[in-house]
């Protein structure tokens, strides 16, 4: 089987592949993220109900929002790995650490006041 | 022949302002890597909640209990950090045929992993 144009390492490039490799990782990770969000938001729903289900549909939302946001970050990264354009770049990677910390304070909240 | 380069706006510009478009390989793998960075600093969360939760059930031992899951916490948000430190770094490497750069964090992070950990066996055993 032959592709035209292509010959050596290039020829066995799939150039889908990695792109949907790192979209399974964004998948793992936005599991890993909701997961970890609902975890604090339950914790906190046992001292004060009602902060801690609305931490928890925040959560869910954020969650569903960033899957959609990183289902369009693939379909472009296509595009661009095709017609070698521009891929992606970082600013939802900024979201994503900015999520991370606000987790994290929730923690530090828990446990501040976790008894 | 590649299409025209349009203007190029993405973020950050200290990395997509020097040098040029790296092998795409390298790019997908740089931000595999940030997101398994972003996992580990999940699960550093995760496991300081979790002790947390259970340090009322070591009596005599809930101070020390309280603060492992504390250096737990920072871990996590740590890792966080350096996941995006890490990935700009990365990539603006790879944009200039760098070398790519080391990371002290990793060694400090596996450190306090490990020290927790023995901590932990020693304290619940």
């Amino acid at each position: 089987m032959s592709r035209s144009g292509q010959d050596g390492p290039a020829r066995l490039w799939d150039p889908g592949a990695q792109n949907e490799r790192t979209r399974l990782a964004w998948q793992r990770t936005l599991l890993s993220l909701t997961v970890a969000a609902l975890v604090v938001a339950r914790l906190v729903a046992t001292e004060a109900m009602l902060p801690g289900l609305l931490l928890g549909g925040v959560a869910l939302a954020l969650g569903l929002g960033m899957a959609l946001l990183a289902g369009r970050r693939y379909t472009a990264a296509e595009v661009a790995v095709r017609t070698r354009g521009q891929l992606p770049d970082g600013r939802i990677n900024l979201v994503m650490v900015l999520l991370v910390l606000t987790i994290g304070a929730g923690a530090g909240l828990l446990l501040l006041v976790w008894s | 022949m590649p299409a025209e380069d349009p203007v190029d706006r993405r973020w950050p510009r200290s990395v997509y302002g020097v040098g040029e478009e790296p092998d795409p390989r390298f790019t997908f793998a740089n931000e595999r890597t940030f997101l398994a960075w972003i996992r580990t600093g999940l699960a550093f969360l995760t496991a300081g909640v979790a002790l947390t939760t259970i340090a009322g059930l070591l009596p005599g031992r809930e101070l020390l209990a309280h603060l492992a899951a504390a250096v737990l916490v920072v871990c996590g948000v740590l890792s966080g950090v350096v996941a995006l430190a890490r990935w700009a770094r990365n990539e603006k490497a790879l944009r200039l045929h760098r070398p790519l750069p080391s990371s002290p964090a990793m060694l400090l992070l596996t450190s306090t992993l490990v020290l927790v950990a023995v901590i932990a066996v020693v304290v619940l055993v």
